[in-house]
């Protein structure tokens, strides 16, 4: 008996240390934080944005981004954006570690990328909703510069604005978002995110607001696990995030 | 008896005709007139129930607001700081121009066909808006930055048909019910769209039916929502 129960332990610790993919990591709600400084002159727009996400616990995603968007037309925005970012994890970051071989996620905190993308934001009021409803559909091609990564995302979106004695005073939104790999994971669609937020309309110039999100992402294996291990793995990450956004918009 | 009758019918006719112009039905605050029959060129305080005459020059001063009913049948909603002239009141004839500020303006229903002469008519400085149809708002834009530069025109139909010509270059545009349109500066009439400005805006004139109020500022017009960001 003692036998068996002892063989039993050194099997569960061969197959533990033999764990190969990525462990479900999803880590339930954690904090997030969103800084906006925005100047607009004519029909331009400068920002600049940060973004502090926890998306898991001990692992901080860091978004610095400065770009430029031009209103062509009354419904119609477009835009250009370079954003450098640390704590981005790829389907390349799950390795092979060394003493002793495990497969562990690489600690990317510190680890900048170089980000540019355009965006197109056509936008339409929709005046069958009773109220002030604005109809959005947010297109983006992003490539990262460190793994030469394409991506589109869009992201379709509806915000209902309750307007106050002399403009809007608050607005609820609510966004979907889906990551398109173009050159790269083994998934059409990489990651899904759904926002729900609201602003409040303090003045022009300061815009405080709180958001909830809830995200999907998947790991897929890379070329490199593949060759080592001769298999594919799908793996989904769940979480929720709730979050502060401070936005200043400087006349 | 014959002749009681044809004087009690000629004493109607003409208390009718002293009075052609109509009546404030609602006052809330100071509103004045400068009365055309007294000459006077000192604006006087008026009250619920005071006559008008045709070419009185009723005026509403801050936080005032005021409901005249026309002769012809047509009401009108005098905002704060507005002030309109009564030109004609007759009967499918009505018309007023449009001093400063803005009005709502709900004109008496009739069978009158799309085709036929407006019954309406509010003038402006730069645009007149021949309706059709029952209720509509005007306003004068926000006070130019530059000296000698007209005001721009804002209007919006809440039901019925309106048609807005540019008085010097005869521009015609006709705007349909929940449309609304831009004068900029007295120039070119927009094409007429929703304007979400106008979602807002207090068309009740009936005392009886709760608030009379519009609380919604012409600035609002120039607040596009759609040039904000919102996430």
């Amino acid at each position: 008996m003692i036998k068996i129960f002892i063989s039993f332990l050194l099997f569960s610790s061969m197959v533990l240390a033999d764990h190969h993919v990525p462990e479900d990591e999803s880590p339930g709600t954690t904090p997030a934080a969103v800084l906006r400084v925005h100047h607009k002159k004519g029909n331009t727009l400068y920002k600049f944005d940060y973004e502090h996400i926890t998306e898991v616990v001990g692992r901080t995603d860091k978004r610095y981004t400065l770009g430029v968007r031009y209103r062509f037309f009354s419904s119609f925005k477009a835009g250009i954006y370079y954003s450098k970012r640390y704590g981005q994890r790829h389907d390349e970051d799950w390795i092979l570690g060394p003493n002793p071989p495990k497969w562990i996620w690489v600690d990317t905190d510190s680890r900048a990328e170089d980000f540019v993308g355009i965006e197109l934001i056509p936008r339409t009021l929709v005046h069958f909703l009773p109220g002030t409803w604005i109809g959005e559909f947010r297109v983006m091609a992003e490539r990262n510069f460190f793994n030469d990564n394409n991506t589109i995302k869009v992201r379709p979106g509806l915000t209902h604005i309750y307007m106050g004695d002399s403009g809007p005073l608050f607005n609820f939104f609510l966004q979907y978002e889906v990551y398109i790999p173009l050159n790269y994971g083994r998934e059409t669609i990489y990651e899904q995110w759904l926002y729900l937020g609201s602003l409040y309309h303090y003045s022009k110039i300061f815009k405080p607001g709180l958001f909830f999100t809830r995200y999907e992402k998947k790991w897929s294996s890379t070329d490199a696990f593949f060759m080592k291990k001769g298999e594919h793995f799908t793996n989904t990450e769940k979480g929720n995030m709730f979050g502060l956004s401070l936005n200043f918009t400087i006349p | 008896m014959r002749l009681a009758f044809i004087l009690l019918v000629l004493f109607f006719i003409f208390s009718n005709i002293a009075s052609a112009g109509g009546k404030l039905v609602y006052s809330k605050g100071t509103v004045e007139v400068l009365s055309k029959k007294t000459k006077s060129k000192m604006f006087q305080k008026i009250k619920k129930g005071a006559s008008l005459e045709i070419g009185d020059i009723v005026r509403t001063r801050k936080g005032a607001l005021a409901i005249l009913s026309l002769d012809g049948g047509s009401k009108l909603k005098l905002n704060p700081n507005s002030a309109v002239t009564i030109k004609n009141t007759q009967k499918n004839n009505e018309e007023v121009f449009l001093n400063k500020g803005s009005a709502f303006i709900n004109v008496l229903k009739s069978k009158l066909s799309k085709n036929a002469k407006p019954k309406f008519n509010l003038r402006t400085k730069t645009v007149a808006m021949g309706v059709r149809g029952t209720s509509f708002f005007a306003s004068y834009g926000k006070t130019p930055t530059q000296k000698k530069v007209r005001k721009d025109i804002w209007m919006c139909v809440n039901e019925g048909l309106v048609e807005v010509v540019n008085v010097k270059s005869k521009q015609k545009v006709q705007v349909k019910a929940g449309e609304g349109i831009k004068v900029d500066k007295g120039q070119k009439i927009s094409d007429p769209k929703p304007l979400a400005w106008t979602k807002k805006l207090n068309w009740n004139m009936d005392e009886g039916k709760g608030d009379l109020e519009n609380k919604v500022s012409i600035e609002e017009a120039y607040s596009d929502p759609l040039d904000q960001d919102y996430d």
